[in-house]
């Protein structure tokens, strides 16, 4: 491997410095504050050249005339950069002359010097110094100062604000007194919608005299010490960054004109308003064309920033552009190639910050497209110049404004199909309207030309109000009567009936049918208004609207008019149709629970019967219940199904039958209540059994009807039948042989 | 009257040699299985690291047909698996399987299953439709690197055709009934319940008590169906307590083999009676 030694290459730098008297040699310092930087000390001036390594530097300066009285020093150090791939640098260094100065503090007992801060600004030089150097001396160009002096003694916080003038000779007046606390101040910028902005900046407080306080807002936060009871402007800009629908930018903040901090004897607040400006993004970019050698001149037409309809033409003489956009999201129309051989193209561009280097827009060979508009041809209609919009298959749009109606605009368009759409103001009627036009457009083979024909949309549209009471108190079931106007604020005569709403309230109007013409005069009416009976004192507002014969409604009365209910309590409670659920020592009585009133109110339910009940065995509670009572809030209408409960206390009980629900009404203080009594069945569980058999089936093993036993004698005897038989047999035989015998 | 078991059938079958036989099998099934009993002992031993493998297994020992879900404890402990101050080092694990002559619709599940620190694991049978005597066999091993001792241990279940009480039950039209308890007696004896869940106003269950036994004594039986809370709110219809249901098992034969070997010792008796007189009169004749 091979190493090489790369050696960063010095960049010629020009150092002038300015303020200095002729002939004054100056010491220039140039401080290291980064890794390549290199310090370096020169000596001589007004004008240096040197070569510096890139880096960052700070440079300062110090020439010192006579006996060390006057000095020139700059303002601050001055901090620059020599970035890498610089070819030369060249720097202007302002000093400014400065004497040895002292001044006088009238302090506190509490107070030291070395305490104290001692803040001396002007528009030519900001100094910050500690009470002990004002007083011994310091460095200073004679003028006019604010001098901000701050302090703190335990808990308070001294300060005072006063201008003061350094003398040629070094000598500040008037001395600084630090007599009186001052006023804690804090504060935030805001963006014009009031939300908080999270940028640093330095917000100056410009008071009277004028004296100046600067203070550091950090993440949009700042605080001061400012002299109680008084007034400051208040001025700050900042450079932040804001995310818009396509991408991040950077805006320029600036506080809003006027703005003033009122500072009172106590800590207080003060917001600064800003508005901010998007910092505009330079898009640079380049025409080419595929077989057209290099770059091709043209213009390009850019839509946008998204949603803006705003164009930004920029040309293309020598077929490249920059040009300074708002931040944000583009439609890009770009055409060049000249008049025999025309070339177009639609694209989209970013215009952000952190957007990548140059575009480059293809243009395609095109067809012209004259696209004319022409005006609408209804009687009574009109229309102004109009916007002609192309759009491409992909959304891209190309916008071309103030096409006079008769006239037309020659577009170049690739191949392709584009959707084109026309826009102007225009009348009807002498009704100012909208007149649109729509139209597609194929190219394919040659130039064509698109007519769009506005058409100025015809409205039907009416706008009534009251006249006289715009309310009014009724009872439910009563009547009010309002009147109002009605007028056409559409573009075409109208035919409108009145209508009312809530539906199931009645309307009933003096005219039913009104016939109003544009810029006609008013018609008016009358309308009584039955509100029925157990209408909620929350009901639904009351329209009074107007409808086209085709129930379309095209107006109202606005405001419609406001009709208050009176109202009143009502309580039902009763049992429901859902059956109870028994169990063998507890059961649950479902019931509901009615708001019969027409408006909400709140319940108080109970058990009435819970003494009978617990003398029976049985703890009677309902569902949800604390403290022997449940509360329930209702609105009017409302339906609540609740559930009681009976618990038994011990084994021994008796049937409870049935259970007593009370509610009453707690808005009206016990006038309105209602109770029920609920039946406490028993649960009856049936074996249903089929012509009278045994509701039990029974199967198993070895079941069978019960037999009759055989006669205990019957089988010895049958056992000794074939013996008794035998003998029978045997003598039988014997009786007849003998006879036999006998009869020989 | 507690029923009696079959063990009565014995007094009727005396003198018989087939009957004698029978009474020694019915004998030997009705006696709770000594061998089987002395396989699994009750207790386990403590587990220490010298001591054997032991194991047990305990569970219903009668189940109906196509009973499902019976559940066995199973228990090991004991042998190389076990350190001397009985802590678990090792694995104990079981294998269990069923034998018997019919093993259609029969299963042990889950078959292996390690056991920790004498923690009995459940496993779960299921019979077939076949009235047999399985045997649940187990083998409980006990392994700690490459000792590895074992023991088979086991459980007869005698699978048999159950009584089954069936009813429908029917709530009535005006409340909801929580979920009760019915009680199943045996000749005035609780043999079980039934848990009814709750019933919609008109809903119906069907009921069903299963009563597996190895026999009944032959006679008159009665099973009794009753609430648990007979002074609850949940009553049967028409003021009834209980719903009943007899059948009759019918007892063996009476035995008439001896009047059968007198009737015969008579015919032939008389035979030879008569045989020997004819024999004796035709001697006389011929001496005359």
């Amino acid at each position: 491997m091979t190493t090489f030694d790369l050696t960063l290459r010095a960049v010629p730098v020009d150092l002038t410095v300015v303020g200095l008297p002729s002939g004054t040699p100056i010491r220039v310092n140039f401080t290291a504050e980064s890794p390549t930087a290199v310090s370096r000390n020169l000596t001589g001036g007004p004008t240096f050249s040197l070569s510096l390594p890139p880096g960052v530097y700070g440079v300062g300066a110090w020439a010192v005339i006579g006996n060390g009285t006057r000095v020139y020093l700059p303002a601050t150090i001055l901090n620059t950069t020599i970035p890498f791939g610089a070819v030369h640098t060249t720097l202007t260094l302002i000093v400014i002359a400065q004497v040895n100065s002292t001044g006088k503090l009238s302090l506190p007992a509490a107070v030291a010097a070395a305490n104290v801060t001692v803040a001396l600004s002007s528009p030519l030089l900001f100094v910050s110094v500690n009470g002990t150097a004002y007083t011994k001396g310091f460095h200073a160009a004679p003028g006019t100062y604010t001098a901000s002096v701050k302090a703190t003694a335990g808990s308070l916080v001294y300060e005072n604000l006063t201008r003061v003038t350094v003398s040629a000779s070094g000598v500040i007046s008037p001395t600084l007194v630090l007599n009186r606390a001052g006023v804690s101040v804090t504060g935030t910028l805001t963006d014009p919608k009031g939300t908080a902005l999270s940028i640093n900046t330095t917000v100056t407080f410009v008071g009277p005299g004028p004296t100046r306080v600067i203070s550091n807002a950090v993440g949009g936060t700042f605080s001061a010490v400012l002299p109680p009871n008084s007034t400051f402007q208040e001025f700050a800009n900042a450079t932040g960054s804001s995310t818009g629908p396509n991408g991040s930018y950077f805006v320029q903040w600036s506080g809003e004109a006027g703005q003033t901090c009122v500072v009172g004897n106590s800590a207080s607040q003060c917001a600064l308003a800003m508005r901010g400006v998007p910092v505009g993004v330079w898009l640079n970019g380049s025409l080419t064309s595929p077989g057209v050698p290099g770059n091709v001149s043209g213009t390009v037409r850019l839509l946008g920033p998204y949603p803006s309809n705003n164009v930004t033409t920029v040309s293309a003489a020598n077929g490249s552009f920059s040009v300074l956009l708002s931040p944000g999201a583009y439609s890009v129309y770009a055409s060049g190639g000249g008049g025999s051989e025309p070339l177009a193209g639609f694209s989209s561009v970013l215009a952000l910050p952190s957007a990548a280097g140059p575009v480059s827009f293809v243009l395609s060979p095109t067809w012209i497209d004259t696209i004319s508009v022409a005006a609408p041809n209804a009687t009574g209609a009109t229309a102004g110049p109009a916007t002609v919009v192309v759009t491409d298959p992909f959304g891209q749009r190309a916008l071309f404004a103030q096409v006079s109606p008769g006239s037309s605009v020659p577009v170049s368009l690739p191949l392709g199909t584009y959707s084109v759409t026309a826009q102007a103001n225009g009348t009807l009627n002498g009704v100012a309207s909208v007149a649109t036009a729509r139209t597609t457009v194929v190219v394919a083979h040659g130039n064509l030309g698109t007519v769009l024909y506005l058409t100025v949309p015809a409205v039907s549209a009416v706008t009534g109000s009251l006249v006289g009471p715009t309310g009014a108190t009724v009872t439910a079931g009563g009547v009010v009567t309002f009147s109002f106007s009605v007028r056409d604020v559409g573009n075409v005569p109208v035919s409108v009936t009145p209508v009312g709403s809530p539906k199931f309230w009645s309307f009933n109007f003096t005219t039913t049918s009104y016939n109003l013409t544009p810029g006609g005069p008013s018609a008016s009416g009358e309308v009584r208004i039955g509100v029925p009976t157990g209408t909620d004192v929350d009901h639904g507002s009351v329209l009074l609207q107007f409808a086209l014969s085709n129930g379309t409604v095209v107006g109202a009365v606005v405001p419609g008019p406001r009709v208050n209910v009176v109202g009143y309590y009502g309580v039902a409670v009763g049992s429901t149709a859902t059956a109870p659920t028994v169990g063998a020592e507890a059961v649950v009585v479902p019931f509901y629970v009615a708001d019969t009133g027409n408006q909400g109110e709140t319940v108080r339910l109970t058990v009435a019967d819970a003494a009978r009940l617990a003398a029976l065995g049985w703890n009677a509670t309902l569902e949800g219940a604390a403290g022997g009572y449940l509360t329930v809030a209702m609105s009017a209408g409302a339906n609540l199904s609740e559930h009681a409960n009976l618990t038994a206390l011990t084994s021994a009980f008796a049937a409870p039958l049935s259970i007593t629900v009370a509610a009453t009404v707690l808005n009206a203080s016990g006038a309105v209540q209602s109770s029920t009594t609920l039946a406490v069945p028993l649960a009856v569980v049936k074996l249903p059994s089929t012509n009278g058999q045994n509701p039990l089936k029974l199967t198993g093993p070895s079941i069978a009807a019960p037999s009759a036993p055989l006669p205990v004698w019957l089988v010895p005897l049958l056992s000794f039948v074939p013996a008794i038989a035998l003998a029978v047999v045997i003598v039988t035989y014997r009786w007849w042989r003998t006879r036999r015998w006998t009869r020989r | 009257m507690a029923h009696s078991e079959v063990d009565a059938t014995l007094n009727r079958t005396l003198g018989s040699v087939a009957g004698v036989a029978l009474l020694l099998v019915l004998f030997l099934s009705a006696v709770p299985f000594p061998s089987a009993a002395a396989a699994t002992g009750r207790s386990l031993p403590a587990a220490i690291a010298s001591s054997p493998v032991t194991g047990n297994i305990s569970g219903p020992t009668l189940l109906a047909l196509r009973a499902t879900g019976a559940v066995y404890e199973i228990r090991g402990s004991g042998g190389p698996a076990y350190a001397a101050n009985g802590s678990l080092v090792g694995n104990v694990t079981y294998h269990a399987t069923v034998t018997g002559p019919n093993l259609t619709g029969v299963s042990f599940t889950p078959e292996e299953a390690a056991l920790f620190n004498n923690s009995p694991d459940r496993g779960s049978l299921d019979v077939g439709n076949t009235s047999e005597v399985l045997t649940i066999v187990v083998e409980v091993s006990s392994a700690y690197k490459t000792e590895n001792q074992s023991i088979n241990v086991t459980w007869t279940v005698h699978v048999v055709q159950p009584y089954i009480v069936r009813a429908t039950l029917v709530a009535g039209p005006n409340a909801t009934v929580s979920p009760f308890t019915v009680l199943v007696d045996l000749d005035g004896v609780l043999v079980g319940n039934v848990s009814i869940p709750t019933l919609l106003p008109n809903e119906s269950y069907q009921f069903s008590y299963s009563y597996a036994t190895l026999g009944l004594s032959p006679g008159e039986h009665t099973f009794t169906l009753y609430l648990q809370d007979p002074h609850g709110l949940v009553v049967f219809a028409g003021g009834a307590t209980i719903y009943s249901v007899t059948f009759n098992v019918p007892g063996a034969s009476p035995n008439y083999t001896l009047w059968y070997v007198a009737g015969a010792v008579a015919f032939f008796g008389t035979t030879f009676i008569f045989v020997t007189r004819l024999a004796a009169r035709r001697r006389g004749q011929g001496r005359r």
